[in-house]
């Protein structure tokens, strides 16, 4: 690969980390307003207590139960956006596909919801691994949904399943319309062709362009091939 | 003083109406644009606080449709985050912009003023 592709490559690493951490602290955000406000509406019903007003006093096991859920959903968001940062940590291992798919989806819930589409999983019947770069994967799996998300059809729903194909995976995003090749990236993602060549990973459209397919080779299993 | 409230996540606006309507403020919400947009056509208000990231509608969008419909009414844009680019869009747009989580009393206080200037 030329060195202008291996900066594409970094810029496009650098971007995908902002705009995933933008997400995540959007949403980490998002539940310390909320539980800011239950706060808040336990001090008010409590001061009205403390007034001689009759308060249910159910309203306040209510609300902080309310404010547990809302604990526990910021806490979820911390674990994916530790596991994201430390994606970085391995440059090449074997990884199990549906795994790190189902991981990507968590990761853009908020973002699929601003296109007013649902991400939904197709679960594979069976575990299909591949040996590559996961911090990559995550990339590419995450600017597929993106490419899904521009295209999506009037049901607003992308299903994501994964597959074992002859060199390597397939990851199938389905649920799309008017998808035709080459695919064409969103402007801001225009680094993505750099990464793929990297991978050896190339995208397809199904012929009505319903569907996205992403072929990522294992090289592991290609350089195996090559020795027998 | 009546209020249109107006976020996508539930548990935030109601209990915001509530705490509004203990300080004799009187609040309606709704989670998305098109429930606000049916409560303005049925409902006047002073004032629409309006979070500027919601799926759907972006809040500066809603505001647009809002004033055709409500050309006196008063916004108060709310952000997750006060990201250069939001405050840019929100101060442009609305007479002010707050940060998420909020200081109730400053969104009180900060809706008199866009009220009664």
């Amino acid at each position: 690969m030329r060195s202008a592709d291996w900066r594409a490559i970094a810029r496009e690493e650098i971007r995908f980390f902002g705009d995933v951490s933008a997400a995540i602290s959007h949403e980490i955000n998002n539940r310390m307003a909320v539980i800011n406000e239950k706060a808040g509406l336990l001090t008010d019903l409590s001061v009205m207590m403390a007034q001689g007003r009759e308060i249910d006093v159910d309203r306040f096991e209510v609300q902080s139960k309310k404010i547990v859920d809302q604990v526990r959903l910021a806490k979820e968001t911390i674990r994916n956006l530790n596991r994201f940062a430390h994606s970085v940590d391995v440059e090449h291992t074997r990884i199990e596909a549906a795994e790190l798919i189902e991981f990507v989806v968590a990761l853009y819930a908020r973002k699929a919801a601003t296109a007013e589409a649902t991400l939904c999983l197709f679960e594979s019947p069976e575990s299909v691994t591949i040996s590559s770069n996961p911090f990559f994967l995550e990339i590419l799996i995450g600017r597929s949904i993106d490419i899904a998300l521009s295209h999506v059809d009037e049901a607003r729903t992308v299903t994501i399943g994964v597959a074992a194909a002859k060199e390597g995976i397939t990851v199938k995003l389905r649920g799309l319309a008017g998808l035709t090749e080459p695919i064409e990236y969103p402007e801001e993602h225009q680094e993505v062709p750099a990464l793929l060549e990297c991978l050896g990973a190339r995208y397809r459209s199904e012929p009505e362009g319903a569907a996205l397919l992403l072929e990522i080779p294992d090289k592991e299993r290609m350089s195996q091939g090559r020795t027998a | 003083m009546k209020v249109l409230l107006v976020d996508d996540e539930e548990e935030l606006v109601t209990a915001l109406a509530e705490r509004l309507s203990f300080r004799g403020i009187d609040a309606d919400w709704s989670t998305s644009g098109n429930e606000a947009l049916k409560l303005a056509r049925a409902h006047t208000y002073d004032v629409a606080v309006l979070d500027i990231k919601m799926p759907n509608i972006s809040g500066i969008d809603l505001k647009k449709r809002l004033e055709k419909m409500r050309p006196d009414m008063k916004y108060i844009f709310l952000t997750g985050h006060g990201s250069e680019e939001d405050f840019r869009a929100g101060s442009a747009e609305a007479s002010q912009y707050l940060v998420k989580p909020l200081d109730i009393e400053v969104l009180i206080e900060t809706m008199r003023e866009v009220v009664e200037p």
